[in-house]
């Protein structure tokens, strides 16, 4: 157990994530709100033999009740879980991004205000008093520059003094300035609720909320006072009109009072705007900058990883023959050597090689969002993405995804809404990588000869149709009504990228990120393994086999021979895989590979060979099947591994793949059937 | 007095009247619009959310959400 618990607070781009890693480490645990899908991101740290914990509240720009990401937020503040709550804002913008801190007075919780980005607001030029404003407030503010940790001794300092003297922001001020504007009305309902307001809020806390509108302060103060009093209030209430502009008016007034004295600014000689991006986000060039630095990222990316996964695959050779040799001498029985050398290594070469491409992409892509450049990209492609009910960024994981489907996937991670980025995730795996096409290609080309184009042409309208679909299904359950109101964002100013924080933040998530791809990765490889077996390497003799042949008479509902249908569950392991297993599967008289050594070794195949193999061997219509299943199935075992990784939902991981496969199959069932029409 | 939507960039101004439930209302004001503000258009370029500059702070509005916010344009 932790002895002090403390809750970060603010305003999206206020620094919030950069303090919580800064804080925290590797000590981090992510995972969903109960019932909620809004992230819930925990750590621990300590600090002169004191343990902390830290919970990181959702980005959100007010306390009202009108999202999930608020209504978490404001939940817990209430509740008595934390100790302190810390609310940050972006001393660059200060007037604005007070405007959480306004939003709170009148909780009587602890509270500190940390004043971030000083390194910033100095560069600018802004001298902030932080004493005389910590004076008016009345609790501790705190200046600080998350991004150097080096700098978080006095607020380490200040957080067990803070704690103990139980420093509460009253709001007597603001209450003041909302008698002084909103006047009568809000006198009246002042009188007409509990003296002491319900719990955490205060009275002029809810007046607020109430003039706001705000449905849960409502619900709240209904239950607590009888059917006259609240009659009488909502009488009060309808007399009023925008509530919201008033009080807000108010709130500013309060941080306009609070700052005055307290910061001195320059003349703002600076451009609003720099010549990057009046371009960056201009109708013409916006999408076509935008999509070249996601190639260009994309690229970076692989520059990164393909080394790292060479090195990874040849040390896994090396090890694999050491190994097998070593347990052949010792007279280990071969089943056990064929477990640990091909399936156990290949799984953890899977493990590393996904590892090493999601280091290049969290490295690549969250240096872009670090600068802030996202946002731009969010901005550009808003119109286009809300068709599918997505945010603008979701155009990055898309594009990615046609080079990699783990990098899509993990690509999501810059989508801050989890709901959202579930919907990402499902979406991206339609996208075709670079190895679906080398399989399509060839056994399009194999059955269809120059028609092959149109084959092509057709999985793009119904990947098309694949995607509005299932981000209809999707959506419904994951995007709530709330997250769907039209683009209203901040654009933050562009940042000088933070190396270090960048470097030490991703080479700590690669250690979990490992971790949970090996658990996955084993599990199910192992599985495969074991339906694949044989001892003498005919595929004949292997569980899947058998099972492939029985079921065969209902896999051909769907037009999938034995044969394609392996070739299908291969694919799911991997989409270079397919190739290999039909070659294994087509050839097999003499052919002693196993379905299992094609996977793990992805060992070269004929083409040629194949295509003539396979024409004598199926149809064109269940070819086409086939291209249509394989084309549609699940990415590949580690886009899967990486979605759980991104998602940390088992059960949402398992709904996607599930669909997945379901959905492959009834297309390939109808591409079947129409191909039985056509040839 | 015109429409959000309308204003052209480089027109700079102030906001005059804010339109919508109260959820919009919540929304814009809290990242820092309200009647009253300066705002100067960074950008307003058909379907495209419009780009707006108040409170030291740079703002994408949807355009939808743009017919429901009125300035008055006082200045190039
Ligand atoms: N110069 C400087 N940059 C900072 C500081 N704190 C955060 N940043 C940068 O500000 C940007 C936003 O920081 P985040 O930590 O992502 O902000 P957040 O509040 O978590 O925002 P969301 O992730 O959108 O909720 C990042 O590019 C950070 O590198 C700081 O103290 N100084």
């Amino acid at each position: 157990m932790s002895d002090t618990t403390i809750a970060l607070l603010g305003q999206p781009n206020s620094g919030k994530s950069t303090l919580f890693n800064g804080l925290t480490g590797s000590r981090q645990h992510v995972g969903n709100w109960p019932g909620k899908t809004v992230e819930k991101k925990e750590g621990a740290f300590n600090y002169d033999g004191i343990s902390y914990a830290v919970v990181d509240l959702p980005g959100t720009y007010s306390l009202s009740a009108n999202s999930e990401e608020e209504v978490v937020t404001r939940d817990y503040i209430a509740s008595n879980k934390a100790d302190l709550i810390c609310i940050l804002a972006d001393a660059s913008q200060l007037e604005r991004s007070l405007f959480m801190l306004a939003d709170y007075a009148g909780i009587n919780k602890p509270v500190v205000l940390l004043l971030n980005m000083m390194d910033v607001a100095i560069q600018q030029g802004k001298t902030i008093d932080s004493q005389a404003i910590s004076k008016k407030l009345g609790i501790p503010v705190i200046p600080i520059t998350a991004s150097n940790r080096k700098g978080y001794d006095e607020f380490y300092k200040n957080i067990e003094v803070s704690k103990k003297s139980h420093s509460m922001l009253k709001g007597k001020e603001l209450a003041d300035i909302y008698l002084e504007i909103i006047g009568e009305p809000f006198r009246q309902l002042l009188e007409l609720l509990p003296k002491d307001g319900v719990g955490a809020f205060s009275s002029s806390w809810l007046v607020a909320k109430l003039l706001e509108e705000d449905n849960h302060a409502m619900q709240l103060v209904k239950s607590k006072v009888d059917s006259g009093c609240w009659k009488e209030i909502e009488t009060v209430l309808s007399s009023v009109k925008n509530g919201n502009l008033l009080t807000a008016d108010c709130k500013f007034k309060w941080i306009e009072i609070l700052l005055k004295n307290s910061v001195k600014k320059p003349e703002n000689k600076q451009g609003k705007m720099n010549r990057f991006d009046r371009i960056a986000t201009s109708k013409i060039w916006g999408k076509p900058i935008a999509v070249g630095i996601i190639i260009l990222g994309l690229i970076l990316s692989m520059v990164i990883a393909i080394p790292i996964m060479g090195v990874f695959q040849n040390i896994a050779q090396i090890v694999t023959v050491q190994l097998s040799t070593a347990l052949v001498a010792v007279g280990v029985p071969k089943v056990i050597i064929s477990l640990l050398c091909y399936g156990v290594l290949t799984a953890v070469t899977f493990a590393l090689m996904m590892v090493s491409f999601v280091f290049g992409i969290s490295l690549v892509f969250g240096f872009i969002e670090e600068i802030g450049y996202m946002a731009r990209i969010s901005y550009v492609f808003d119109s286009t993405m809300s068709k599918l009910g997505l945010q603008g960024k979701a155009i990055m994981p898309f594009l990615v995804s046609f080079g990699c489907n783990i990098g899509g996937v993990s690509g999501s991670r810059v989508i801050d809404s989890w709901g959202q980025r579930v919907t990402t995730i499902a979406l991206s795996w339609v996208v075709p990588c670079a190895a679906t096409w080398s399989v399509v290609g060839l056994v399009s080309t194999v059955f269809f000869g120059s028609q092959a184009f149109l084959v092509v042409l057709s999985l793009f309208v119904v990947a098309s149709l694949h995607m509005a679909i299932t981000s209809r299904l999707f959506g419904r359950h994951l995007i709530k009504e709330s997250d769907k109101t039209g683009l209203i964002m901040e654009l933050p100013p562009y940042h000088k990228p933070q190396y270090r924080n960048l470097f030490r933040f991703v080479f700590m998530r690669m250690g979990d990120v490992l971790k949970r791809a090996l658990k996955t990765i084993i599990f199910v490889a192992v599985i495969f393994w074991a339906l694949s077996y044989t001892a003498d390497g005919n595929i004949e003799n292997s569980v899947i086999y058998k099972i492939g042949t029985i079921i065969e008479p209902v896999t051909m509902w769907f037009g999938l021979r034995w044969q394609t249908f392996m070739a299908f569950l291969a694919a799911a392991m991997g989409k270079e895989a397919a190739l290999g297993v039909l070659a294994a599967l087509f050839n097999s008289q003499g052919q002693t590979a196993g379905i299992w050594d094609v996977i793990s070794k992805q060992a070269a195949v004929s083409t040629s060979g194949l295509g003539n193999a396979m024409l004598t061997g199926i149809s064109k219509a269940e070819a086409l099947a086939f291209i249509y299943a394989f084309f549609f199935n699940v990415p590949c075992l580690m886009a899967l591994a990486t979605t759980l990784q991104e998602t940390h939902s088992i059960k949402w991981t398992l709904r996607i793949a599930g669909y997945y496969m379901g959905v492959a199959l009834l297309l390939s069932a109808i591409a079947y059937h129409v191909g039985l029409l056509i040839f | 007095m015109k429409k959000l939507s309308e204003v052209k960039k480089g027109e700079k101004g102030k906001i005059t009247s804010l339109q919508g439930d109260s959820r919009f209302l919540s929304r814009i004001t809290s990242i820092g619009l309200t009647v009253g503000s300066e705002v100067e258009i960074m950008q307003n370029q058909k379907k495209q959310p419009v780009l707006i500059y108040g409170r030291d702070t740079m703002i994408a509005v949807n355009r939808d959400e743009c017919e429901k916010i009125i300035m008055e344009v006082s200045a190039k």
